[in-house]
């Protein structure tokens, strides 16, 4: 039995000699220095690797938006294919055109990453690993963080928004000053990292990129498990599992109810004490 | 943030249901308090998160939102989204440590001034009850 990279390795040059895609995105390792590459000859193959753990999707985005064309072949693991089936969603990709190489994260990374679902649906390299984090954890969502202190750091270098897959917008609210006032380190705690947040609150598939390229270290994960830890709870949505299924944030509370609470009645305008019950919660 | 006596609020009113019903609690002379500021929107859908965020960190104490019964919405169901959106934030408030209650949601008083009046009276006991306890 090869090794995850080995494997890939195979199918990476099946796939390119089948002639299915124009090339694949994957790791490469260049003179000891590991980027994104795009592999579009067999021989380029070689190189391929598979850690550190780096979203792809973005990447395979920016070649379709580019290349009408082109059939994109990309290594991808739970987080990449989460995130390429929001932009799906978005309008952004066009998963005809997209080739997986399904490659679940062993235990190890799993671990590391706290992630609830370390592999993709189809799984080609690797096997499945059902992980849970558990309740307590660093990855474990309900923490209490002191974000009055923890915001204090952030250096506003837009990190976050730029290795977010799902931040697409062409043009960002975040750079606007009538949102967030330009000029000022660290910036307001609530209008930028509230604004983030709230743009990504049925987009967000947890793969952690934010986090990674904080220079700061902020733990802005947290910030979105607990929303995803909402969204399920209260409108049962994972983003980018349910490939089928829009943001339940589009449709009327009839189609897509909080899961906890009744629609409220309609109130009659002679009704004594109206308020309490036309309260929508 | 700054401290006055009385909470700093925001409003923002669909221009219909609540719309009427805020003047009509003017017409009416029902007692209201004097700190809150009342924008009158097309919809209550209008209200994007932003203008929430915004408007808490410039200082603001407490957002409410008032749009048409939910079922009663000049457009369609767009008070419907206007409500899970607006939720969403308000989960996002709690993640930040923001007492959630300082964004209210409240659907309904087309013409009703009692309901306009005790809606606000509330929100305003909320922000004290808020503010004494010193949350976020």
């Amino acid at each position: 039995m090869e090794s995850a990279v080995e494997q890939t390795k195979i199918l990476a040059r099946e796939l390119l000699e089948s002639g299915r895609v124009a090339g694949i995105l994957a790791l490469v390792s260049e003179q000891g220095r590991i980027r994104p590459g795009f592999l579009q000859r067999t021989e380029e193959v070689n190189d391929l690797v598979l850690e550190p753990i780096y979203l792809l999707a973005p990447l395979a985005r920016t070649i379709q938006t580019m290349d009408s064309q082109a059939t994109v072949g990309i290594v991808a693991r739970g987080c990449d294919e989460r995130a390429l089936v929001e932009l799906a969603k978005a309008g952004q990709m066009d998963l005809e055109r997209t080739v997986l190489i399904g490659l679940a994260c062993d235990e190890e990374i799993a671990q590391r990453c706290g992630c609830r679902q370390p592999y993709p649906r189809e799984i080609d390299v690797g096997t499945r690993i059902n992980h849970t984090p558990a309740e307590g954890s660093s990855s474990a969502a309900g923490e209490k963080v002191d974000w009055t202190a923890e915001l204090a750091r952030c250096l506003k270098c837009y990190g976050c928004r730029n290795a977010c897959p799902l931040c697409i917008c062409p043009e960002c609210k975040l750079a606007v000053p009538m949102w967030v006032q330009t000029g000022v380190v660290p910036p307001d705690p609530l209008s930028f990292h509230l604004i983030r947040a709230f743009h990504l609150v049925d987009k967000c598939v947890d793969c952690g990129s934010c986090e990674d390229a904080c220079p700061a270290g902020l733990p802005l994960r947290k910030l979105h498990k607990h929303l995803l830890r909402m969204l399920e709870e209260r409108l049962g949505y994972v983003p980018g599992m349910q490939v089928d299924r829009q943001s339940p944030l589009f449709p009327n509370l009839w189609c897509t109810p909080f899961l906890d609470s009744k629609i409220p009645r309609w109130m009659s305008t002679l009704g004594e004490n109206g308020s309490g019950e036309m309260r929508g919660e | 943030m700054k401290e006055s006596v009385e909470p700093k609020v925001l409003i923002f009113a669909c221009d219909w249901c609540p719309g009427m019903g805020s003047d009509r609690a003017g017409q009416d002379r029902l007692s209201l308090p004097t700190w809150f500021r009342l924008i009158r929107v097309d919809c209550a859908a209008q209200v994007s998160g932003e203008w929430v965020i915004k408007a808490l960190s410039e200082g603001i104490e407490g957002v409410m939102i008032m749009g048409c019964h939910l079922d009663a919405c000049r457009h369609q169901e767009a008070n419907h989204r206007a409500h899970k959106k607006l939720e969403t934030l308000r989960w996002l408030l709690e993640g930040m440590g923001i007492a959630p209650e300082r964004l209210c949601l409240s659907w309904g008083m087309g013409r009703e001034a009692l309901p306009f009046q005790g809606e606000i009276q509330r929100f305003a006991a909320n922000m004290k009850l808020l503010r004494k306890e010193g949350k976020a």
